[in-house]
């Protein structure tokens, strides 16, 4: 039962506020008066202090002023906003192909990433490369966000409703990475000379004496899998299981942080005021005693009656929800009620913000730890024997967090840090963006909520990320017995890169808010090739003195000692460009030292798989 | 055991205070973030939780007057259930329950004579 005629502004905010909240997504997630309407039920008592007083019982007197589809769809994307905001800056997300295919720009791999495509040039440990495009796939972080954001169902419990998304599969996707790489150079031109004598064997030794194109077609496929310290688990997990765990809370000995007391404080205080002025408004005194008679009359005929506990609930639930229209309506005719109307409001802005920071806290917490991916490569080169390579990488971040965004409001809060500072500007920004929501435009709303979160996620990221990884490389065929030294075991690998995130300060220049965050990083890899890297196919046709019975070519094996500066233009927005600078003293084939530069686009579509469809913010993000 | 002070109006003699409130039977992770008096000005006054964050006392110094307990509950699974502040005697006698689950939160006025 919803209010079908239209309804006083405050109502349409009453209702988008509660759909900031998964569990008060209350169409599709959680029924709210129908679950007092069960406890009620069992304890009639309930019906005069927590159904006929509304300040007991807020969430579903907000359920029943839900009325406006349109409203719903503006506010969806609020609820991952600062997630996705946070995952954009995160240091341990990679956007690009892993370092064997023919166009990467990274050195190192990063142990997570977001679902984007990509295209790359150059290649940064490769001979024969120039570009790749890469669909990069991380299933978990992309249904979440269907989930919370009214896209699809997120189960309430096990297979209901039907069709839905658990957030315990949500949980275990979520460290998951999955990208396909293709090959995208037109033609392959690989040129050197045989340097071996022997005329019979079908491996000979080449000096490869310059790159060339790879030719189009499929150059691997990589999963990704984060063992330990998934940072987008622990966001998923405060998001959709929820309450587990509060902020501060450890262990056995129970603890409230400050900041969490803070956030409690302001509830409070906020249910204490609506409580006064409910107690102003005479027409709610009046309220209170007939609906207590009404509904326990109610309940008493139903626990006579012969009705399964579900169809008692649910005809509870509509004389509940009837009584809380009737009350609506009485109200807004009072003005002496129109004050207890806005106190509630603020009611409800409280709990949000308590709500937001308790997600803001499990994001925050998870950043600082360590985290640990396991990987596992498909590369299928052009022209050259296919192999594995198992990886393990692992990421911290550290450093202080920036200064305080430009969009920061005064202060409500006494005595707060600035990271509660940082949390009360956003989520009082959101109930702003709430405030002024325009059904008729849902997704400018929903860019603006988006926006919100920009400012908090660049002030409370971290700024340094230190990543190493080790890999062993392994031919997937058994090397030709012709090729000396050649074996199952391709190479092994070790590699580190240090990477800093820039965010422009209050007093940056226009140009420089404009460019937004960047990242600086350097990276050293070091690869010890114990087989040579071979050549097959139509790739040695480019090679002269080899004899016609030649299928396969080796190069004289050795250690590769790989340096690269690299930027990332557009961090944390939906198109990042990095660009990398990259010197090896050899490459795979080549034997001599290299200069490379590498570059390419990618785009982030997290945000696509929001029910809006709203976009990531512009670069003036920040203002309301 | 000591007998219920409070009158199942929520009333209470200023000479019985101090009285004990605690969460009855609170499911695992379930405990008391903030319990806080609010006299009718509006002015809070926060209340001392015990180390285990499963009770508090209203103090002797508490005035005679009208006032609004409220409490905030943290921590549990989602949706935490119907959970009844009491008082601490025998009879158990029930001052507020929280049954909002987003909320988290329950008032009750209480007057002290």
């Amino acid at each position: 039962m919803r209010m079908r005629k239209a309804l006083p502004s405050w109502l349409v905010f009453a209702a988008a506020l509660s759909l900031c909240h998964p569990s008060l997504n209350a169409q599709k997630q959680f029924d709210y008066c129908n679950r007092i309407a069960t406890i009620v039920l069992s304890r009639p008592e309930l019906t005069s202090t927590n159904v006929a007083d509304i300040t007991n019982n807020p969430s579903c007197l907000f359920q029943v002023s839900l009325s406006d589809a349109a409203a719903n769809a503006a506010i969806a994307p609020a609820r991952v906003s600062l997630w996705n905001a946070l995952d954009g800056l995160s240091g341990s997300q990679q956007q690009g192909s892993s370092v064997a295919s023919s166009g990467s720009t990274n050195t190192v791999s990063k142990p997570s990433g977001p679902t984007a495509l990509v295209e790359e040039f150059g290649g940064a440990n490769t001979t024969t490369g120039a570009s790749s495009f890469t669909v990069q796939w991380a299933p978990g972080t992309m249904f979440t966000n269907l989930a919370l954001t009214g896209g699809s169902y997120l189960c309430l419990t096990k297979d209901q409703p039907k069709g839905c998304i658990s957030s315990s599969l949500l949980k275990n996707l979520t460290p998951l990475t999955i990208k396909l790489t293709a090959n995208t150079s037109g033609s392959q031109t690989v040129a050197g000379a045989g340097t071996g004598t022997s005329t019979t064997s079908t491996s000979q030794p080449v000096t490869v004496s310059s790159k060339g194109n790879g030719g189009p077609g499929f150059g691997g496929l990589t999963v990704q899998y984060s063992i330990f310290g998934s940072r987008n688990k622990a966001a998923v997990s405060s998001m959709t299981s929820q309450d587990k765990s509060s902020p501060g809370q450890s262990g056995a000995k129970p603890t409230t942080a400050p900041a969490a007391v803070q956030y409690f404080k302001t509830e409070l205080s906020a249910l204490n005021t609506t409580s006064d002025g409910l107690s102003k408004c005479q027409d709610y005194a009046e309220w209170q005693s007939l609906a207590t008679a009404r509904l326990s009359s109610t309940i008493a005929d139903l626990n006579q009656k012969q009705m399964s506990p579900g169809d008692k609930a649910s005809a509870l639930q509509e004389a509940i929800e009837d009584e809380y229209k009737k009350l609506l309506t009485d109200m807004l005719k009072f003005p002496s009620c129109r004050a207890a109307l806005d106190a509630f409001k603020a009611f409800y802005a409280a709990i949000l913000e308590a709500r937001t920071y308790e997600d803001f806290a499990a994001v925050q917490q998870s950043q600082g730890k360590p985290e640990l991916a396991l990987e596992y490569d498909l590369n299928t080169p052009q022209n050259k024997p296919s192999y594995s390579t198992a990886k393990a990488t692992g990421n911290w971040q550290f450093g202080k967090v920036a200064t305080a965004p430009s969009a920061a409001k005064p202060d409500s809060h006494p005595a707060v840090t600035p990271k509660q500072q940082l949390a009360h500007n956003y989520a009082a920004s959101q109930v702003d963006t709430l405030a002024a929501v325009n059904p008729a435009n849902p997704s400018s709303t929903g860019k603006q909520l988006t926006a919100n979160a920009k400012p908090l996620a660049q002030a409370t990221a971290l700024p340094w990320s230190l990543t190493v990884t080790g890999a062993a490389e392994i031919y997937n065929a058994e090397p030709p017995s012709s090729v000396p030294s050649g074996s199952h075991l391709r190479d092994l690998q070790a590699g580190a890169e240090i990477s800093y995130l820039f965010s422009p300060s209050n007093g940056a220049s226009t140009i420089r808010k404009l460019i937004g965050p960047l990242t600086a990083a350097a990276a050293y890899s070091y690869q010890d090739q114990t087989s040579p890297a071979m050549l097959t196919g139509p790739a040695l046709s480019g090679f002269s003195g080899l004899p016609s019975s030649t299928t396969t070519a080796y190069a004289k094996r050795g250690v590769i000692h790989l340096g690269q500066v690299k930027f990332g233009l557009g961090a944390g927005s939906n198109t990042t460009f990095p660009l990398a600078f990259t010197y090896s003293n050899r490459t795979e084939l080549v034997v001599h030292p290299t200069w490379a530069l590498q570059f390419g686009v990618s785009y982030n579509m997290t945000s696509l798989f929001n029910s809006s469809g709203a976009a990531k913010p512009a670069s003036s993000a920040g203002g309301n | 055991m000591a007998a219920c002070k409070f009158s199942p109006a929520l009333t209470i003699k200023k000479s019985d205070l101090p009285v004990t409130c605690k969460l009855k039977d609170p499911p695992a992770g379930v405990t008391i973030g903030l319990a806080q008096l609010f006299d009718p000005s509006g002015k809070p006054t926060d209340l001392t939780c015990s180390n285990d964050k499963l009770s508090f006392p209203i103090p002797a110094a508490t005035s005679q007057g009208n006032w609004n307990l409220e409490i905030r509950v943290q921590g549990g699974q989602f949706p935490i259930p119907a959970i009844d502040l009491v008082e601490d005697c025998d009879a158990s006698q029930r001052i507020l329950t929280v049954a909002d689950p987003v909320a988290k939160a329950a008032r009750a006025a209480i007057e002290v004579l």
